[in-house]
């Protein structure tokens, strides 16, 4: 760890550096990328989400270069083992078996961006090494005990096929400082650009163009608690930010409606602890990236889906239908309750 | 010998008158130890069934000098005309030293059918001091009752209540007229004053209309959180306009679903910076600081919100008449 003090102001000015970098090789997608820099100066990890061939992967990389350390990925499979993340075994050529480190662990501490792409794919024996990763950054293999403290994880779900795939368990969802929608853009323009410009048919020279190592890895770490240590926040939008925390676990209380929904049983567990501490400090990044060092309830809006809508459990009649309902019960949230 | 006898007899009568006399008693019932010093009689006219006749006697009575037993009458006593309804003793020291008054309340127990006089007992009153007694007399009193009698109508109800009495009528309808008068220029002034104050009609449950009313009951307050008052009901006033909570991001699309507060819309916006600025802790803006300030922004907002609604409700169509 370093000692030396952060000037965040030089920190934004990287920050923002990063960000039109991102945004130069991905096309129409400047909220993802705000939401994805949030992430990484809020350390937490991520969720995606989206169709297959929208620019998961090239976001993922551009990133890990823009960051700099290790970029590992992995993919999701039915028979996936949570041995195969940490080593793998093979025949060497003298014969004889031979155990390497698996892509966790491979890098050593290095690592800063591992993707586990298509994660519902694989059993639950991964998903419960996934969480005490996510939660402790730590991996235990040959009888030692792995740091990987700039590791941030990444992982995607496949929300097309359902056949062999096991749903991520609520605590595994609740690790997860942001669930990130990933959609090809909307403009016409920006198809046209996708479409016809070679410059965004070859993906690694795309991410070329992105500088390496822009940030620091080993220092975002003391950037992300100097950014919580400095921005504050304000006894109104306390009550606000509990207010809405409320409100997602007892909507008919706080007036909240939705159409066609019988709201009192709508919500079957709200946001956690955990979750509105992870809302509040991505907001504090998304105010810090503004160049304030107050939170704003505009902070909170700005995060409040892709930090929250993951956490909640639905009743089960509403559960199959999520992304019919989440976006909306949201929105009215936001729209209900008032701050001052 | 005659003459001295019809003196004597004369004499005899006159003392004897002199002691029926009302007042008289005062002067003739010194029976030593207990004298009889006043009576207040009361009026002698105008009575009828149960209504009470107070007879307040004055004593001085020296120390050691007690009622006798039996020596005062008993509530309840009385004859077929007057019934003892209760004895007072009160002291009575304006009079002199040693005084207590006693008042007998009689109360007259016949109807009579026409005007009578009736004839109060006369009373005496027994005290005992060891073997010593001394009695003081009440002498004899009379009232003049009137009978009750049923109305014979309306029409001359004073009369039938009160005999003898002739009332003289007046007309009450100019002045009931005037009065009514009054009551409705008072009633078209409170509602004049409550529709100018916002408090009547559907401007009450506009929101601008109710948070003007709200901050100018401010200004009654000492406290340095008016203000800050002030900013929550103009935040509680846009969001009633708008039916959901207004920020500082989603103020152009209130101003575009409410464009009758298009042309405040600077104002509106330097509000919503000031509110950030005090409720959130951002660098104050210099703006909407003061109650005065809200206030006008406030009054303005009411009038465009009232205009609004005037225009509205004038281009509203009108119901179609039912089909005969």
């Amino acid at each position: 760890m370093h000692a030396e003090p952060v000037d965040l102001n030089a920190w934004r000015t990287l920050a923002l550096d990063f960000e039109r970098q991102l945004n130069a090789v991905l096309v129409g997608m400047p909220r993802t990328v705000r939401l994805m820099t949030i992430a990484v100066f809020a350390r937490g990890h991520v969720l995606l989400e989206g169709d297959v061939g929208v620019g998961k992967t090239t976001l993922l990389k551009a990133v890990a270069r823009g960051i700099g350390g290790a970029y590992q990925r992995i993919e999701g499979t039915v028979d996936l083992m949570p041995g195969d993340l940490v080593y793998h075994t093979y025949v060497g050529d003298d014969g004889r078996p031979r155990v390497e480190p698996g892509p966790l662990i491979a890098q050593g501490s290095e690592l800063s961006v591992f993707f586990f792409n298509e994660i519902n794919r694989a059993r639950p024996q991964v998903h419960a090494l996934l969480l005490r990763l996510m939660a402790e950054r730590t991996v235990s293999a040959f009888n030692r005990e792995y740091h990987l403290p700039w590791m941030q994880v990444f992982a995607d779900r496949n929300r097309v096929e359902r056949e062999e795939t096991f749903e991520l368990p609520s605590a595994a969802r609740d690790r997860f400082l942001m669930e990130i929608s990933v959609e090809a853009p909307d403009a016409r323009d920006q198809l046209r650009s996708l479409m016809f410009d070679s410059r965004f048919h070859d993906a690694d020279a795309l991410i070329a163009q992105v500088a390496p190592a822009t940030l620091d890895h080993t220092r975002l770490n003391d950037v992300a608690a100097a950014i919580q240590d400095t921005v504050r926040s304000s006894d109104v939008l306390d009550g606000y930010g509990v207010d809405l925390w409320l409100a997602t676990r007892r909507p008919a209380q706080y007036g909240v409606r939705l159409s066609d929904v019988d709201i009192d049983g709508f919500i079957q567990a709200g946001a956690s602890p955990r979750g509105v501490a992870m809302l509040v400090r991505a907001a504090r990044v998304q105010a810090w990236l503004d160049g304030r060092d107050r939170l704003v309830p505009e902070d909170l809006h700005d995060v409040f889906f892709e930090a929250i809508a993951h956490r909640l459990c639905l009743n089960p009649v509403y559960e199959s239908q999520r992304p019919l309902y989440a976006r909306p019960f949201i929105s009215e949230v936001l729209r209900t309750i008032a701050s001052p | 010998m005659n003459r001295a006898r019809h003196a004597s007899f004369i004499c005899t009568l006159v003392v004897l008158f002199a002691s029926c006399v009302p007042g008289a008693g005062a002067r003739a019932a010194d029976a030593g130890g207990v004298t009889l010093r006043h009576i207040d009689w009361p009026r002698s006219f105008g009575y009828r069934v149960g209504d009470t006749v107070p007879v307040r006697i004055a004593l001085d009575i020296e120390p050691g000098w007690l009622p006798d037993r039996d020596g005062l009458p008993e509530p309840g006593q009385g004859d077929r005309q007057f019934e003892l309804r209760r004895l007072d003793v009160t002291d009575a020291r304006e009079r002199c030293a040693r005084c207590s008054d006693y008042t007998l309340e009689w109360q007259l127990m016949k109807s009579v059918r026409s005007p009578q006089t009736l004839r109060l007992a006369p009373v005496t009153l027994r005290f005992r001091k060891g073997s010593e007694v001394r009695s003081v007399a009440v002498p004899a009193f009379a009232i003049d009752a009137a009978p009750l009698l049923l109305w014979q109508s309306k029409k001359d109800w004073i009369d039938s209540v009160h005999p003898g009495y002739r009332a003289s009528p007046f007309t009450v309808s100019a002045p009931l007229r005037r009065a009514g008068l009054w009551a409705l220029a008072a009633v078209a002034l409170l509602a004049a004053a409550l529709w100018a104050g916002g408090r009547l009609g559907a401007q009450a449950a506009r929101p601008f209309a109710r948070a003007w009313r709200d901050v100018r009951a401010l200004r009654r307050r000492t406290s340095g959180d008016a203000p800050a008052l002030a900013l929550r009901a103009l935040h509680h006033a846009c969001n009633g306009t708008a039916g959901c909570t207004v920020f500082s991001e989603t103020l152009p699309a209130f101003l575009q679903q409410a464009p009758e507060f298009a042309d405040l819309a600077d104002d509106l916006r330097a509000a919503f910076a000031a509110s950030r600025a005090h409720f959130f802790g951002l660098p104050p803006t210099g703006r909407f600081t003061t109650l005065a300030e809200i206030d006008t922004l406030l009054r303005a907002l009411r009038d465009r919100e009232r205009l609004h609604a005037w225009r509205a409700a004038a281009v509203a169509p009108r119901p179609a008449a039912p089909a005969r």
